[in-house]
């Protein structure tokens, strides 16, 4: 069943993807946002939508937009990339070459300093590929560390091409 | 050299030119892949096309289609995993644009999994409107979801309801009744994709695409449009069950649009006859269009 978001599911919406991403609010303003509990879902506005909700039984409507992890809630890759041209900030520019590390191996090493601790949006040549999470350095690395939010079954395709690509191959 | 199964080679008075026919049966699908406007401008998918080598053209009578030649296999590169582009038959993407469903409109695609068409369908409403995706099948349903949530659209809602039972407190102004088909449309010389079934098959299969397009013409507001369509050769799936509907309330054949090249629908077939009508509907063959075998019927329901 779908209900609407309750304000605290509204304003996690918000923490994520205005106040850590720069995205401006009217960039998701035309989304009608839909609880199922574990999943946030953002479908465009139409003028029958109601109507529609209340007639009939559906199994999912638009995009996943927040994902629930534990107590947090988690920005979805599908998300990332349709918001994509209007991410300012936690954007982390990687190259082809490591975008198809991370895809292959899960993660990647390194400071970065342009980040802050947390869920970032991955960019590639082409734009925001995804959602990815950022730890900073602590008493075990003296580098951060950079974790594939991407799903494997979902970039499988591109997983084993890259994979074929590899020197030696 | 591998034969012509025969339940196609029963075609052979019916296909215009069946060397022609054949020939293209030989030869493998070309690669169509359909611009995903939710992603990536027209212009930059272009020139991406072009710098990574691949070579591309139009086809006529689809304008988010391109044929490519040099895309090292569609599903394996960024542009498919960032939703750039779908990959889709030339004559698949046929039934949404004759559709044409207006932006702010409500349409329902009946038969929808893995959801090429309702792509396009939300595309070309630019993502504003009621479009339901519906299918029977639930591991169909979930491939669905991952083909909308990859290209981005945004106004999808999924139901999983048996078609013929589809509920009928909601109209719409239009549906694709793009419905399950022997799919001989899909069989090439070596492309393995075509299974053969017996007469039995074939008259089970008509008979709920009887049911399906009886139900889509029901849901259909007064006014409003259904397209039919499948991906089948067979006059049992085609002209009889749009015959068979005709003969059951009024309703409007409309003419499909000129730039398509088809061959007109056929009016008897083995002792069958039809009303001079179904010429307005259209067969599409791989000889023609070097694409899938397709048939589609664009209906009115009076308003
Ligand atoms: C030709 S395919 C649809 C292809 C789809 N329109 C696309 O473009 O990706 C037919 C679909 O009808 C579904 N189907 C079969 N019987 C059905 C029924 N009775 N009601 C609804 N869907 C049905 C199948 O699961 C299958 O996904």
């Amino acid at each position: 069943m779908l209900t609407s978001a309750n304000p605290a599911e509204k304003r996690a919406l918000q923490a994520i993807y205005e106040e850590r991403f720069g995205i401006p609010a009217r960039a998701m303003e035309e989304w009608f946002v839909y609880s199922t509990g574990s999943v946030l879902w953002g479908l465009r506005d139409a003028p029958h939508l109601d109507e529609a909700l209340a007639a009939l039984r559906f199994e999912r409507t638009g995009l996943p937009l927040l994902r629930r992890a534990g107590r947090f809630w988690k920005p979805t890759t599908v998300a990332l990339q349709v918001v994509g041209k209007f991410v300012l900030r936690n954007m982390l520019e990687l190259s082809r070459q490591e975008l198809e590390t991370i895809l292959i191996e899960g993660e990647l090493r390194g400071t970065r300093a342009d980040v802050e601790q947390g869920y970032v949006a991955l960019t590639g040549p082409d734009g925001v590929v995804g959602c990815g999470l950022y730890l900073d350095p602590d008493e075990d690395h003296n580098e951060g560390l950079l974790i594939s939010q991407l799903s494997k079954a979902r970039w499988s395709g591109m997983i084993s091409s890259a994979v074929q690509a590899l020197p030696g191959r | 050299m591998p034969d012509i199964p025969p339940q196609i080679s029963r075609y052979r008075d019916l296909a215009d030119d069946w060397d022609a026919f054949e020939a293209a049966l030989r030869n493998p699908l070309p690669t169509d892949i359909r611009w995903n406007p939710f992603k990536v401008t027209r212009e930059r998918f272009e020139e991406r096309l072009t710098s990574d080598g691949v070579r591309w053209r139009l086809l006529e009578g689809s304008p988010d289609l391109y044929r490519v030649e040099g895309l090292p296999g569609p599903g394996l590169t960024w542009g498919y995993h960032l939703g750039w582009y779908h990959p889709q038959g030339y004559t698949s993407t046929l039934p949404p644009v004759i559709l044409a469903p207006e932006p702010g409109s409500d349409v329902l695609d009946l038969c929808a999994a893995p959801g090429g068409k309702t792509a396009q369908l939300s595309a070309l409403m630019l993502g504003h409107g009621v479009l339901v995706a519906n299918d029977i099948n639930h591991s169909r349903i979930t491939a669905l979801a991952a083909n909308l949530e990859r290209l981005g659209t945004p106004n999808v809602l999924i139901s999983q309801y048996r078609g013929e039972n589809y509920p009928e407190r909601f109209t719409f102004d239009h549906v694709l009744a793009d419905v399950p088909c022997t799919g001989e449309g899909t069989f090439r010389v070596g492309g393995g994709r075509y299974r053969q079934e017996g007469t039995k098959h074939l008259q089970a299969v008509a008979r709920t695409q009887l049911a399906l397009l009886l139900k889509a013409l029901k849901i259909v507001r007064p006014g409003g449009t259904v397209l039919y369509s499948t991906c089948t050769y067979a006059p049992e799936e085609n002209e009889a069950v749009v015959a068979a509907a005709l003969s059951k309330m009024e309703l409007e054949l409309l003419p499909l649009p000129d730039d398509l090249t088809g061959q007109p629908g056929i009016t008897s077939w083995e002792g069958m006859d039809w009303p001079d009508e179904l010429t307005r509907t259209m067969r599409f063959w791989p000889h023609h269009t070097d694409s899938w075998g397709f048939y589609c019927a664009h209906i009115r329901k009076p308003g």
